[in-house]
């Protein structure tokens, strides 16, 4: 009976596996296999195996490209968890009909397409933009500050792209806690603060965990908020990809970047992972 | 003992509009052990937060020892809870639970080390240090939020209904374990139960609660053999702890599935969602027997009339069926519930039949005298008067 009802489950995997074959494991494949080949003249590949494309990587420019990718990532990060966390605790306190309305508000925007979100900030940020003439107008500031095209305005950009995922992260894991151990801490001698650490932020640790890493995954690749709040002054890993691919058609090194950027991604979760001694994760393995 | 070490001064508090507690007034001696006795929904689980901190009263003072700490926050009080569902830290070992709040305290290392020793001990769990809590079966589970508790040696330890998830073997022998452990360490006890047998045997005096006020207090002497009032008398006693679900819930009545009847309980101002699984007791004295080869009569006829003097004219015993059949008939939505003599004996004047219902639940029902003519294998039905199934709780 138990081996049926196995066999039936197995079965049943059987679409998930072969899509996760066809349109996951053979790209990335593919992916690595071009990384080791040429660039033909105009365009495609030429079938010549060699590690240039990896040498190219280890020049100056691209590891600088790879770390300001990466301090981006994680000044990104840490205001999406700074911001996120707390949003995500308070809303799991709310009652039933408040959890409901501010649901459906963090999911109205992803109701229009994040780059045209984007294009709003421009309008924000802007000379003589919405912000400009806000500020100017309470006579804070008496000059526009020419946010548009600097460093602040891609790490808005990005917390703006990545905060739900943070919020609704530590929402979940939020929500699942009992509130009684709370109580129990504060029964034991806890100060609010004191309990908090000890016990809330244990308990709601898995939905942070996983809210970093899927904030941080993203924000490494996410070249188009650099691009269009940034103007080219900052140019990330993101960017090099899709201009090799597009303007400079060479495919080998724009696949070389991405097996190292994959690599990369997958070196520092496993560390973050072994750092921070959890296991688990909330809906994240 | 003697000193009043709590002191609850005209206490009030309201959710919303539902007004919860209506004014208690209380004084516990130091080392007493009092247990607030009361249904579901009195306010017994509130009057507990109030004094461990947790709710603060809208009205009313909470003196502790001599010092009003009505507003200080439950970190400065000098009371431990041991909760319902046992709050125990999941990410913590039973050691690190035990000495939390020791470490919060600030005491040294080795004198934490030694009393969490020593409090695993006192609830026989020693060597269970560092067993994760995850790993605990319910009752010790309970007996490490026991020790977690004491080992902080408070003024007062509020338990609210420690053994409320425990099966009935466990809970008697939790509640003698309790009873051990109050005397020997000598602090107050605060006990919130629905079970009047537990409030019975274990308390020094009994605090009967109904809609947010005290029926009674009084040692558990006085609550059984002069109840105040009707609540109080139809509420302690022999009786019998059933289990129904909610059918419908109407009319201040409660319809519930009770083995293969339907019963009628009275709601007294809830309400009950349909499908809810209802605790209810009924004194075994309370338990109709609709038998017509029985020559005593069922109890309401006991109330109606003086029973002996009808007993003498034997022909009276005609239309005394009738009157309990129009009275089953008057109430069409309940339906008797069938049920099979499986014992009889006799002790203290009193004739104790053993039922078993359709879904194995044994019931108990008592008659004063033994010339009761149902004999064990004998199929009968019983019933019982809405006033006099008093409703408990609702299962978790």
């Amino acid at each position: 009976m138990k081996k049926r009802q196995n066999r039936s489950i197995y079965l049943m995997l059987i679409p998930i596996y072969a899509f996760t074959i066809i349109f996951v494991l053979f790209p990335i494949l593919y992916m690595i296999l071009l990384s080791f080949l040429s660039k033909a003249e105009v365009w495609g590949v030429v079938k010549e195996v060699t590690l240039d494309n990896y040498k190219k990587i280890a020049e100056p420019l691209y590891v600088k490209t790879f770390l300001d990718s990466i301090r981006l990532a994680a000044i990104s990060t840490g205001f999406v968890a700074l911001l996120g966390y707390p949003f995500g605790y308070f809303m799991a306190k709310l009652s039933k009909k408040w959890k409901k309305r501010m649901m459906e508000l963090i999911m109205i925007p992803f109701w229009t397409s994040g780059l045209m979100r984007l294009y709003g900030w421009i309008i924000v940020f802007r000379s003589n933009g919405t912000l400009d003439q806000v500020l100017m107008g309470l006579h804070i500031t008496g000059s526009p500050l020419k946010l548009l095209y600097s460093y602040q305005a891609v790490v808005v950009g990005m917390i703006y792209a990545l905060m739900p995922f943070m919020v609704l992260s530590v929402y979940s894991s939020a929500e699942k806690m009992d509130w009684t151990l709370v109580e129990a801490a504060r029964d034991l001698g806890a100060t609010k603060f004191k309990a908090f650490l000890t016990i809330t932020l244990k308990q709601t640790m898995p939905g942070l965990l996983s809210g970093v890493i899927l904030t941080f995954v993203p924000s490494m690749g996410m070249f188009f908020v650099s691009d269009l709040l940034g103007g080219n002054k900052i140019v990330l890993v993101g960017s090099v990809i899709q201009e090799q691919l597009t303007k400079g058609r060479n495919l080998p090194f724009a696949a070389s970047m991405s097996v190292v950027l994959m690599l990369l991604t997958t070196m520092l979760i496993s560390l973050y992972k072994r750092v921070t001694g959890s296991g688990e994760m909330e809906g994240l393995v | 003992m003697g000193e009043v070490i709590l002191d609850l001064q005209d206490i009030r508090k309201s959710f919303g509009k539902n007004e919860i507690l209506k004014g208690l007034n209380l004084k516990v001696e130091e080392g007493e052990f009092l247990t607030f006795l009361g249904a579901s929904g009195c306010g017994k689980t509130t009057t507990l937060r109030i004094i461990a901190g947790l709710e603060t009263p809208d009205e009313g003072q909470v003196i502790l020892n001599g010092e009003d700490v009505t507003k200080k926050e439950p970190n400065e009080r000098d009371v431990n809870t041991v909760f319902q569902n046992y709050a125990l830290f999941p990410h913590m070992s039973v050691e690190e639970n035990i000495a939390y709040g020791l470490k919060l305290r600030k005491v040294p290392k080795d004198e934490i080390r030694k009393r969490v020793r020593e409090a695993l001990a006192l609830v026989q769990l020693s060597g269970y240090e560092k067993r994760r809590t995850t790993e605990l079966s319910g009752g010790q589970k309970q007996r490490v939020a026991i020790a977690r508790a004491v080992v902080n040696n408070p003024k007062i330890l509020l338990l609210d209904e420690p053994l409320g998830a425990l099966d009935a073997k466990l809970r008697h022998q939790m509640q003698l374990e309790l009873k051990k452990l109050q005397k020997s360490l000598g602090i107050t006890f605060l006990y919130i139960t629905h079970d009047q047998e537990e409030a019975i045997n274990m308390s020094d005096r009994i605090v009967v609660m109904k809609e947010g006020q005290f029926e009674q207090i009084g040692t558990p002497d006085e609550i059984y053999n002069e109840p105040k009032t009707s609540y109080v008398a139809a509420f302690v006693g022999d009786s019998n702890i059933l289990t129904g679900t909610v059918l419908e819930c109407k009319d201040d009545k409660v319809k519930l599935a009770f083995a293969d009847g339907i019963i009628l309980a009275a709601a007294r101002g809830k309400n009950y969602p349909e499908g809810k699984k209802l605790i209810f007791s009924v004194r075994r004295e309370n338990i109709k027997l609709e038998n017509s080869k029985s020559e005593y009569s069922d109890l309401e006829n006991l109330e109606l009339g003086d029973l002996r003097s009808e007993n003498c004219e034997s022909e009276n015993s005609k239309p005394r069926n009738h009157q309990s059949e129009s009275h089953i008939l008057g109430n069409p939505e309940a339906k008797p519930v069938r049920a099979v003599v499986k014992e009889k004996s006799f002790a203290g004047g009193m004739l104790r039949i053993v039922f078993t219902l359709s879904d194995q639940t044994e019931i108990v029902a008592s008659r004063q005298g033994i010339n009761y003519d149902l004999v064990p294998g004998e199929e009968t039905t019983i019933s019982f008067k809405p006033d006099h199934a008093v409703i408990l709780e609702e299962e978790m």
